[in-house]
């Protein structure tokens, strides 16, 4: 497949490009003008439509990992003005797949988060009115309102915290726990889901647009993960335990 | 009280103003609608802020989107910093046009908004009031209007005739709601606005506005 990666800069872009780079013909977009890397690469504002529409001619499917998260104005060009013009180059170019991406809270906001338990993904959305969380939720929408109208399938996944394996650990008592989440999945885990997610077949998918929380396996039960084993076939390798077990902390 | 009347350029607005200053202070502003300190003195003092899109044919899609996402988000979270109680968005019937003819549509009924981009736009700012609305720091009210028609002249489903459209606003500013049965008065309340034609049936019911907001569509025969 030949696969449109916007956002492949950032923290997460690497690994997805390592996930998809041996099965895939892949162009990799950011807005920054530096690559480092083997793949083709193009400088690309994806709050510009028509630089989108022109980047996505010929491909199969894009890929969204464009996210910014404070200044008011980028943040709604890039996470809600980004997602229209994903979609209007899926629908000019008759591409059938794409991939979106977003924080937990894009559906399940505070309302949900602070208050509830046994959160799947299948919620109607509550993003609140947070900036970060509330433009990713309106280019959701935009994503959900194009499948519903247009013969495409977008696939969301949603992360809230990635960890490196074992790397990088805190004390017990230097923990923020607002960072300390169980909603969290190493980063090569959290790449994995991208192939599943371009690969599998329509029919496989219960609706046009599905969303799936990726997060490795604990037993806090706060959120659910069940969705994306049953239909994506995704596993995580590693549950990130020795950041919980008192044993090894 | 004291209003705040955005979209100068609207027939509505302007129209809206004209009922209003005779028992109110109003104010007719213009956008855009930025995130600096001026948006707030704009809304400074004010009780109710009245809303609505702009429609100019030279807007592209992508300041038309601007208005309707980032633009009202701008204006909400000044209203709610300076502690304005009411917003009122004028909004439009047309996600609600998806359904089959033959059913009379409430606002119970979920939006089937298409990606044509002004309908795109109105669900779209719907859907960052909402989420104003449920953080209980603002009253917000939408009213979803029929087709607009200031000289009885269309031809709709869901014609809108420009004396109600006046009327259903002036009830959504000046109303308060009461709670209900079960529950305290919500701070979401969407609203459909059609006036009554005597040769055809009204797709989209009125009567929780009427109820509310003491809405009274006038019947024109045509
Ligand atoms: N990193 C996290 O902790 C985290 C947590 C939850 C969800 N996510 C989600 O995962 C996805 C990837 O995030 P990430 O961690 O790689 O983010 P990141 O901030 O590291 O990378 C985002 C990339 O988007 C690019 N970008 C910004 N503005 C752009 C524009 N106008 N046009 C094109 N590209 C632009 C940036 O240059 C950057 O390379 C996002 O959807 C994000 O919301 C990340």
């Amino acid at each position: 497949m030949k696969v449109l990666i916007l956002g492949s800069n950032g923290m997460l872009g690497p690994y997805v490009e390592k996930a998809l780079q041996d099965d895939h013909h892949l162009i990799l977009t950011d807005i920054q003008e530096e690559y480092e890397g083997n793949n083709e690469y193009l400088q690309l504002d994806v709050a510009d439509l028509e630089g989108v529409v022109s980047a996505a001619e010929g491909v199969d499917a894009i890929v969204n990992l464009s996210v910014l998260r404070h200044d008011r104005k980028l943040a709604f060009d890039v996470n809600a003005r980004g997602c229209y013009n994903v979609m209007k180059a899926a629908v000019h170019h008759g591409i059938s797949r794409v991939i979106n991406t977003g924080p937990h809270f894009t559906i399940a906001g505070p309302g949900y988060e602070d208050f509830e338990f046994n959160i799947n993904s299948e919620i109607p959305s509550q993003s609140g009115t947070g900036l970060y969380a509330h433009t990713k939720s309106l280019g959701q929408e935009i994503c959900r309102v194009f499948s519903e109208n247009h013969d495409l399938h977008v696939i969301t996944l949603l992360f809230y915290n990635f960890k490196e394996s074992g790397d990088n650990m805190l004390s017990a008592s230097d923990i923020d726990p607002n960072q300390f989440v169980p909603f969290s999945v190493t980063w090569e885990d959290a790449a994995r889901a991208f192939p599943l997610s371009l690969e599998i077949p329509d029919d496989k998918l219960p609706s046009k647009c599905e969303i799936f929380n990726i997060f490795c396996d604990l037993p806090h039960g706060q959120f659910q993960n069940e969705k994306a084993r049953r239909i994506l076939d995704w596993e995580p390798t590693d549950n990130l335990e020795e950041y919980w077990k008192i044993d090894s902390l | 009280m004291n209003i705040l009347v955005t979209n100068p350029t609207s027939r509505l607005s302007r129209e809206i103003v004209q009922v209003l200053t005779v028992s109110h202070e109003v104010e007719l502003a213009a956008g855009p609608f930025s995130h600096e300190e001026s948006q707030n003195e704009l809304v400074k003092g004010a009780d109710t802020v009245v809303h609505s899109l702009q429609d100019s044919p030279s807007m592209n899609e992508s300041d038309a989107l601007d208005q309707a996402m980032r633009q009202i988000y701008n204006l909400l979270f000044a209203c709610v910093q300076e502690g304005v109680s009411r917003f009122v968005f004028l909004s439009s019937l047309s996600s609600m046009k998806e359904y089959p003819e033959e059913y009379m549509v409430n606002e119970k009924w979920k939006p089937l908004p298409s990606t044509e981009i002004n309908g795109l736009c109105f669900h779209l700012a719907e859907f960052v009031c909402r989420e104003y609305a449920r953080e209980r720091s603002i009253d917000v009210r939408v009213l979803r209007l029929g087709d607009l028609d200031w000289d009885g002249k269309l031809e709709s489903g869901s014609v809108l005739y420009g004396a109600d459209a006046v009327s259903g606003v002036i009830g959504a500013i000046e109303c308060d709601l009461s709670p209900g049965s079960w529950a305290p008065a919500s701070t979401w309340n969407v609203f459909h606005l059609q006036s009554r034609n005597s040769l055809r049936r009204s797709r989209f019911s009125t009567r929780k506005a009427e109820l509310q907001l003491g809405f009274t569509p006038v019947s024109i025969e045509k």
